[in-house]
């Protein structure tokens, strides 16, 4: 367990640890948690923390809500607000893929769908380009995605970002097709 | 497996250098090697010199059978495989090649007394056998990138689904063409053997045999892949109409009662969905005394708390629906101005008058001489002083009238 600190300070903040993450701290601290897993989770479990994994990503949650269900909510639906915005974007959305902000841009100017979708994820006064910038900080704060070339602007879908699908598949909506999807 | 023994190339300037020499010939051998037959006179002519193209057969290069020449297999299948990369899949000119691979076959059992027939449909069926085993391998090659650049490039989930179904239709067909081929070879024992002994149609067997087992284990892994790829994108379709149907039901306000988000999300206790990730981690207190750090974090604590007691404003409760109601404020003044007019009017004596007045609130006595006192300096020239005292409990008064 030589990153304990490291990781601890990473995951208690809410942020997820990806396998396919570029960093090179980050690997060797993935890499360190699958090889003492259990070490790490009997650590983790006595300052209150389950170490929680997924397919390609580790995360932290506890024993004991610490929040209610309706903020429960309303950070879920933030989430959805943003995943059904890059879903428009790129229906094939997946972890490894890579996106840059001004094509996102380009895509909203010529896509009605996205640029209604662009208006909802952000307050009026804000720009597109803004909220777009918002929607990629979340997004890297919270390590669905990373900054992989500073220079071109290219970002990539960390293996974290399955969360999000994995959630979604738990949830169970009734499925009348009232929203064909070509 | 042995071969006809070769001189080695000294290096790769040599091989070019060789085969520059003599392109004129390998170029027209290359465009008849469907023929298969190229006789050692037309060579002749068409090589620079006799020397030379002894040369080349002793390179390797070519392959001397009776009065005909071939390339070999190994340039060939590099000629062909460089220039034709690009060719499309085509399933269909592999069975061709096979069914005529089976007939020259037959052919060549049916020529049993006919040595020179024998030859030529023996040249026939190693070169068949050589075409099939590259085409099976370059189809299984271009297929192969052809499903990666369809799931990778392709956004429309049924074009991209239907493109990876007829691929997995062209791999069924070339498994289908993989075991006939095996099929053929197995005949080895029974067909092969009659065969006149030929060193180069075993060699030529051998390689067939090694690229169809290349090309059935590739088959099975892009089958897999298809079939994974297939799988995935059903996922994403069922995940992305989830995505949508779920923001649909968000943003109409009825998730909770049309969906099981509530029940979901309160099994999920994680980290992330806190609002604050705040850790409160108490200062040790031996830190704090007795370390200069920790002494000069004291004083600035000292010096926010001070501060801000200065500078703290209470502010006053807020105001009661009683005190922001409108009241009536009375004022217990008397006018003096206008006791002295009723008093002018009353004929009776001053002190009488005050003392005795009907005052809406009552006054007290002392307050009653007051306005005794104040009428008597204000109207001093409206009044007739008698000149008569009188008494009042302990108080002498004069008798004052109105003029």
């Amino acid at each position: 367990m030589k990153y304990l600190q490291q990781i601890y300070e990473s995951l208690s903040r809410g942020a997820f640890l990806s396998a396919n993450t570029t960093r090179e701290d980050a690997q060797n601290w993935y890499k360190d948690v699958i090889d003492n897993l259990e070490d790490y989770k009997c650590f983790f479990a006595k300052i209150g923390y389950r170490l929680e994994e997924g397919t390609g990503y580790l995360y932290f949650s506890r024993k004991e809500a610490r929040q209610n269900l309706t903020d429960k909510l309303s950070r879920f639906g933030e989430w959805i607000d943003r995943l059904a915005f890059l879903k428009s974007y790129e229906p094939t959305l997946c972890a490894g893929m890579e996106l840059t902000k001004s094509k996102v841009l380009v895509k909203i100017d010529s896509d009605i769908e996205l640029k209604d979708c662009v208006r909802k994820l952000g307050s009026s006064t804000k720009s597109d380009e803004e909220i777009v910038g918002d929607l990629f900080d979340s997004m890297v704060r919270i390590g669905f995605m990373e900054l992989v070339n500073e220079q071109s602007g290219k970002y990539k879908i960390t293996s974290a970002y399955n969360y999000l699908e994995d959630i979604v598949n738990l949830i169970t909506v009734p499925d009348d097709g009232e929203q064909e999807i070509s | 497996m042995a071969k006809e023994i070769t001189k080695p190339f000294t290096g790769i300037g040599d091989l070019l250098s060789k085969l520059n020499s003599e392109s004129k010939l390998l170029t027209e051998m290359y465009h008849y090697r469907t023929r298969l037959e190229f006789s050692y006179s037309h060579a002749l002519e068409l090589a620079s010199s006799e020397k030379r193209l002894q040369m080349l057969i002793e390179y390797g290069i070519l392959h001397r059978d009776g009065d005909n020449l071939e390339i070999d297999e190994l340039f060939l299948r590099f000629f062909e495989e460089v220039l034709q990369s690009s060719e499309d899949i085509s399933n269909a000119t592999v069975e061709e090649n096979l069914t005529k691979l089976q007939k020259n076959i037959e052919y060549y059992q049916k020529e049993q007394n006919n040595t020179e027939g024998q030859r030529y449909y023996l040249r026939m069926i190693r070169r068949g056998l050589v075409v099939i085993g590259s085409m099976v391998r370059r189809n299984v090659v271009t297929l192969k990138r052809n499903i990666d650049d369809v799931y990778k490039t392709i956004g429309n989930y049924a074009t991209k689904r239907m493109r990876l179904e007829e691929y997995m239709q062209q791999l069924r067909s070339i498994s289908l063409l993989i075991d006939e081929t095996r099929k053929i070879l197995k005949r080895e024992d029974t067909t092969f053997r009659v065969m006149i002994p030929d060193e180069r149609l075993l060699h030529i067997i051998a390689e067939v045999h090694s690229d169809m087992q290349f090309a059935f284990e590739n088959v099975i892994e892009l089958e897999r892949v298809i079939r994974d790829y297939l799988h995935q994108i059903d996922v994403q379709t069922r995940t992305l109409k989830k995505i949508r149907k779920l923001k649909y039901l968000k943003d109409m306000e009825t998730w909770r009662s049309d969906s099981d988000v509530e029940a979901v999300l309160s099994r999920l206790n994680a980290v992330w969905m806190e609002r604050e990730y705040k850790r409160r981690i108490k200062p040790s207190l031996s830190y704090i005394t007795t370390t200069t750090e920790g002494i000069s974090v004291l004083e600035q604590v000292q010096k926010i708390l001070s501060k801000g007691r200065c500078d703290r404003r209470v502010a006053a409760p807020p105001l009661g629906k009683e005190q922001l109601a409108a009241l009536k404020i009375v004022e217990d003044i008397v006018d003096t101005d206008r006791l002295a007019t009723a008093f002018m009017a009353s004929g009776r004596d001053l002190f009488d008058f005050v003392i005795n007045y009907h005052y809406e609130t009552p006054q007290p006595l002392d307050r009653r001489l007051e306005y005794y006192a104040e009428i008597v300096q204000g109207y001093l020239g409206q009044l007739r002083f008698t000149g008569e005292w009188r008494d009042y409990e302990q108080l002498r008064y004069p008798i004052i009238y109105a003029r």
